[in-house]
This record gives structure tokens, sequence and C-alpha cells, in this order.
């Protein structure tokens, strides 16, 4: 008996020794894998203080900030590492860190989230307060809406806000909690809904770039403009909002120019919950399409165009930012194909673009070994808007929750250094939604793997579009 | 007809893959009477390897995917020896049960080590083609069905012929009186789960190969139950016809259920492997080429 435990413990090391051999050296290969250690860098020395912030949950008026009222998630104690004569501000993450379609994307978006923070503290912080993201906040959900519930409530005492919700089903299955702890929450997504008072909590999700649907008129403006509107297309997308509010922003525009009904339009289920490219390959293979928009993420576009090129078809792929990871130009047997028969559009611009913002991500980025990438960008300009917020919330004394509900009233002019237009929460959604997009192609060369094709745009679709519902209600 | 021609020969090479799969679940079955679940994890851990050694370390695609099938065959066995050895005699229920906790484990592994990226192999058909007739047949199904012919060839070579694969015939009728004539039964568990191991590595390429390999191709892998189930467990010719009714019914689902049954709705391509599997169980329980059990009451 003895004997065989011995055995199956020496397997067991053996095994877990050879994984992390090879972890060690993956991580020299490639960089996101090495995003999961930066987030959780923090939270090396932070236990002890991440369980002191839960008995914080009184509301206090004590130090760093005489006059400022703040309550959960807040502590007057400084942050691990953080500046010594400043308070602590925790807030929270629930990602996709190791599982889920758009891990790819989670795991870079979730390293601009905490390089802007650690940019912020290294400035000397918020008035008084370092804002700390530890690993004890920060849930790894895998995409699954009850492990993001679960996370959220382990989590919600110790924090004042998410700085990142990931999944629109994921937030949506948390809103009612939100709602109840007046959490605000960044979300990793852009359905349409959460442009309105009536799906987003009153305001408590702070979304930040174009949702799906406006972004999907541009993409048919684009085509438009290139091919005219002569042409077929098909429409394959994820299940729920990602796929549901493109397909409602194609089909508006598609009604706006005439294009009739798509060739064929397909659920594709992610292929991490079990599904499978071979009906959309065929379907592509046996309509023809000049368009596909795609609504995937990376691993569903590349298995679909390596499908459709490899028997011989063509078709020009049209994806949503998620689509897209910098990784796909590893596969050097599909970049031919990427290269000639796929656009990107997104809302962020490439890894060069020109701001402050850019210029403060990209060196963040350089100091922590993060190799260009979007989703660093997209992860960092995503917190100017919870900077805003806690920024007024302060200057009025107030960063309890409940403060932070009330000085969301003044974010009417937020600036994102640049790197996207300003954008006001404060107001009518027809009047404030941004609506500008733009459309990158891949370049193998460029940093990030992509180059912009068409900058930021709004096309005449989006323009006159009555944004006074969300496109797509799942 | 080009139509359907296309599916069937996506559904061959779709099948073979599941038949490689199948194939381990059988040998193992078939040599130790245990049901292993763990193939799927086998197959990440496998393909891992090869991404391991094609792209991190470099090395020629072929000697990548020989190494690959070799470190897997060793670990095949390596968890033969220390899990499964010892539940030898206890009942198939708990060994099944080890099963699956030993593909969670494996999976995992898999999952860490492969990572969230879609890692490439560096296989050499890529996204190309060949043309035949009218047949636009990618160049990776070309390479999956012949290299499932030559692995099958291979492996019904080394049953018929090898003094070793006679033993493992002989231990798959009668452990008992195999072992009574000196087969080192033993070897025969382990040199089974060797098997089946480097089967599921190369299912692994072919899954991966092209367009890269995620952790998402172990879910794929689950269908490679049913094919096994279809065939028979316990029939190595049942699980390459099992793999392919399984891949050949996938493939014409995909190309024409939406036109002649709409009404079954989208994607129901991946769940028809189990409504075929139930429809021959409903007709023969042990699937179509399985031992009928006889039970003296």
């Amino acid at each position: 008996m003895r004997r065989r435990w011995i055995r199956i413990g020496a397997l067991l090391a053996a095994l877990a020794l050879l994984a992390t051999a090879c972890s060690q050296d993956d991580e020299a290969e490639t960089t996101t894998t090495a995003a999961p250690a930066t987030t959780a860098a923090p939270a090396t020395t932070t236990t002890a203080a991440a369980t002191e912030t839960t008995a914080a949950a009184a509301t206090t008026t004590a130090a760093p900030e005489p006059g400022v009222v703040f309550g959960k998630g807040v502590t007057a104690e400084p942050c691990p590492d953080g500046n010594p004569d400043n308070g602590c501000i925790y807030l929270g993450v629930i990602s996709d860190l190791s599982d889920g379609p758009f891990a790819p994307l989670a795991i870079p978006a979730t390293a601009g989230i905490v390089e802007f923070w650690n940019k912020v503290n290294a400035d000397g912080g918020l008035n008084g307060f370092d804002i700390a993201i530890t690993a004890d906040n920060t849930v790894d959900a895998q995409y699954n809406p009850s492990a993001h519930v679960e996370g959220y409530v382990e989590i919600e005492p110790n924090i004042l806000l998410l700085a990142q919700s990931l999944g629109t089903p994921q937030t949506q299955a948390a809103l009612p909690q939100y709602i109840e702890d007046n959490m605000f929450a960044v979300p990793a997504t852009w359905w349409s809904g959460w442009a309105f008072p009536e799906t987003d909590g009153n305001g408590l999700v702070l979304e930040t770039g174009v949702s799906y649907c406006l972004e999907a008129m541009n993409d048919v403006d684009f085509v438009v403009g290139q091919l005219g509107t002569d042409f077929t297309y098909a429409v394959v997308g994820f299940p729920g909002d990602f796929g549901g509010d493109v397909a409602a922003g194609i089909a508006h525009a598609a009604g706006e120019y005439g294009l009739g009904d798509p060739v064929f339009q397909l659920t594709q289920v992610p292929l991490s919950a079990g599904g499978d490219v071979s009906e959309a390959v065929s379907q592509i293979l046996a309509t023809s399409p000049d368009v596909v928009f795609i609504t995937t993420g990376p691993g569903e576009l590349a298995q679909t165009m390596g499908g459709v090129f490899g028997a011989g078809g063509t078709a020009l792929f049209i994806g949503t930012h998620p689509s897209w990871n910098p990784g796909l130009v590893a596969q050097e047997a599909l970049l031919p194909a990427l290269q000639a028969a796929y656009f990107q559009s997104g809302f962020m611009p490439t890894w060069f673009g020109e701001s402050a913002g850019h210029d403060a991500a990209r060196a963040a980025a350089d100091a922590v070994g993060q190799d260009p990438n979007e989703w660093f960008l997209i992860g960092w300009a995503s917190q100017y808007v919870v900077k805003a917020l806690i920024e007024a919330g302060i200057g009025n004394g107030d960063i309890t929750r409940e403060g932070l509900v009330a000085a969301r009233e003044q974010l009417t002019d937020v600036s994102f250094d640049g790197m996207l237009p300003n954008a006001s929460y404060v107001g009518d959604a027809n009047d404030v939604a941004p609506r500008e997009s733009l459309i990158n192609q891949v370049d193998p060369a460029a940093p990030g793997g992509t180059v912009n094709a068409a900058p930021m745009f709004v096309g005449p679709t989006a323009a006159a579009y009555d944004f006074s519902a969300p496109c797509f209600v799942p | 007809m080009t139509e359907f021609l296309q599916a069937t020969v996506n559904g061959i090479a779709t099948g073979a893959i599941y038949g490689l799969l199948a194939l381990g679940f059988v040998i193992i079955y078939k040599s130790s009477e245990v049901l292993s679940f763990a193939q799927s994890g086998l197959m990440i851990l496998g393909a891992f390897w090869v991404v391991y050694f094609s792209s991190v370390l470099a090395l020629n695609f072929w000697l990548a995917v020989l190494l690959g099938v070799l470190l897997s065959a060793l670990i095949g066995v390596a968890i033969e020896r220390s899990m499964l050895r010892p539940m030898v005699g206890k009942p198939a229920f708990s060994v099944a049960i080890l099963t699956i906790g030993l593909n969670i484990a494996l999976t995992v592994i898999g999952f860490d080590l492969i990572g969230v990226e879609i890692r490439s192999l560096g296989d050499p058909w890529g996204i190309q083609k060949v043309e035949i007739g009218q047949l636009v047949v990618s160049q990776k199904d070309v390479a999956t069905i012949v290299a499932s012919v030559i692995v099958v060839g291979a492996l019904l070579a080394f049953f018929r012929y090898s003094r070793f694969g006679l033993a493992m015939r002989a231990t798959a009728i009668d452990q008992e009186t195999a072992l009574a004539q000196g087969i080192p039964v033993a070897r025969v568990f382990a040199v089974a789960w060797a098997i089946a191991a480097g089967l599921a590595t190369i299912a692994g390429v072919f899954l991966g190969a092209g367009t890269g390999v995620t952790a998402a191709i172990g879910v794929r892998a689950i269908r490679a139950l049913p094919a096994a189930v279809i065939g028979g467990l316990d029939s190595i010719p049942g699980a390459i016809v099992g793999g392919l009714i399984v891949g050949l019914a996938e493939a014409y689902t995909v190309a024409y259920q939406a036109e002649y049954l709409g009404f079954l709705g989208q994607n129901f391509s991946t769940a028809v492997a189990y409504v075929v599997m139930f429809f021959v169980l409903l007709v023969r329980p042990y699937g179509i080429f399985g031992t009928r059990e006889v039970v003296r009451v």
C-alpha cells in the first residue's frame, strides 16, 4: 500500500515538475501568459491588507483625507507596497484568466488595468489614496455566469467597485447584486444595452468605447465603401449579446442599404463549450458569400478561415474587435489568408496610436515586459472613467459607494488622454453614446499584428441611427 | 453529387480522428477491461508535447510528432503502473471513476501547458488544398486519412504477427489463461496504455493541424466515446467503423440538416454522435461489432 502511494506521489511530482519546466519555457515565448503574474504580483504581500479591508465595512471619516467619507473597499491604511501616507482603495476584477473563449484577450486587458493603476500610484495616487487590485479580489470566472456571481459575492465586501466585469451574460447575471450593493462595474463587453439606465443598473455599468451594434453598422458602411452595395453576406456569431448585438447592427445597416437578407446567419457555439466550426465552414463553402461578418473569439475565427480557405473557398471576413488576437500572427499557415481577407473592426487605435495615453500605456507595458497587444490598451483605457469617478467622489468628500453614485452625474467630459475621444456618461444615449470605430488589417511586422486600414470614423448608418433602445436584448 | 462527395471526404477525415481515439478506448478495454475516460486528457497533453517540440524547441515536425508520441506513451505507462495497476481486481465502476478523475487532472495540466493562446504545431499541410476532379480537399484531411490507415494497418499487423501483439490478444480473451501460459499480463496492460496515449497524441496532432492547437480540442475528443460505443467497446474494427460512422454522420448533418431537417436547429451536428449511439444501442446493445455478453444464470 505504501509503495503504491509513493508511486502515485512520484508520478504526480514528475508531471508537476515537467509542467512547471515547460510553462517557464512558454512564458519566455509568449507574453500573454506572463500577464497573470503581473496581475497577481500585487497580491504577494496583500492578504492581510485585503482581510483588513473586509473588516472596514462600516463608513468612516478617518485619515488620510480629512473630510472624505469612505466605506467598503477603502481603508485609511496604505495599500501593500503603496505610498505610506496614502489610504487604499481596493478594486475587484472578474475576468477569464485561464479558460473561456475570451481568455486570450482578457489576460492582457487585465494587465492593462493593473498597470494603469500602478502608474497612478507611482504618480502619487488619487488625492491621498492609492489603488490596489489584489489577487484576493481577482476572480477567474472562466466565462461562467455562476462562477462570476459566486466570485462577486465573495469579493464584494472587500472592494469599492469592479475595475472589470467580463461578459454580458455574466455581468447581467450579477447586475441585480451590483444594484443592491451600488457596485459600479467596468464591463469587458460592449453590449448596446450598457448605454441605457434600464439595462445597466441606472448607470452602474461604466462602458468605454462604441457598442457592438454601432461598430457593426460602421463595419457595413466600410464594406459598402469598398464593394458598393452589390455583394452577398453571411453572419456568424456567438450566441447571446455579442453575436446578437452585432447581427442587429448589421441587419439595420443592411436594411438601410437595401442589401437584403444574409445568405445565412449562424449561431456559433464557442469551441470551449463544445462547439464546432464545421457548420460555418460548410455553409460558407455552399453559399459562397462575398463577405462574412464574424463575431466570435480568435480560435473560432482561425478555424473557420482555415476551413474555408483550406477547402478552396474564399470570402472577405470582417471580425468585430474580440475576434482578433496577436497570437494569430504565429499561425503561419493561416497568415496569408488573414492578410488577404480579414479586417478587424475596433475602437482603439493600434499599438502605435499617437496620444499621451498611448505613450503612457506603452511605457508601462515595456516596463513589465508586456508584448504589444491592443487589449492591454483597451484595459488601460477602460480605467479613465473609474479614475474620473473616484476623483469626483473625493472632490465631493464622499467615496462611499453611494457617494460615487452621486458623483457619476459629474462625468460629463471624461478624458482618455487622447486614446479615445472624450466621452460623457450623463445624458441620453442617443446624444452621448460613442459611435466611432475603426478598421484594422493584419500586418505581421506591426506590433500587435495589425495596422490601421481606416481611422476612427462614424459611418452614415451609425450617425443616423436612433439609439433609443438596446439593439438586441438577450 | 459534389457536395455529397465533399461531405464524405470531410466525414472520413474527421471519422479517422475519432477512430484513432476510439481505438485507444478499445485497446485498453480489451486488454484490461478498464473503461478509460482519460483519452481526451491524454490527447490534450500529447498535442502539447508536439507543440512544445516543434514550436518551442523548433524541432522538425515529424521528429516532434515521434517524440510527442513516445513521451505520451511513457506517460501512459507511468499512469498505468502507478494508478491503474493497484486497482486490478477492484470493481470496474471504481476504476472507471478513477479514469474520470485522471482525465480531469490531465486536462487541467494540459490547459495549463497550452495556455489560452492558439499554439502552432508547425505542420507541413497548413490550409493548403488538393483538387481531385471537382472535389477540393484540404491536405490536412488527406494526411489524416493516410496516416490513420498507416497507423491502423501497423496496429493490426502488430496484433496479428508480433509475439507481443499475440500476447495482447490472448490476454484480451482470457487474462487468467494468458497468465498461466506465461504471458506477462502486467506488461500487456502497460503497453495498452502506451498505445492508447500514442494514438491520442496522433489524433490531437490532426485535430490541431492547420489552424493550431487550443485547449478546447479536448471537448471535441469526447465525441470519440460514442464512436467506441457504437463500434463495440471490445472490437478494434468496431472502433474504426464507429469513428467513421460518427464522422460521416456529423459531416452529412452539417451538409444537409439545415436544408432538410431545419427544425432541429443550428449546430445539431455536435449532438448527432449521441443520437446515432442511442439508436445503435437500441438495436445492438453491445455495439455493432461488440461481443455479446453471455451470463449463466
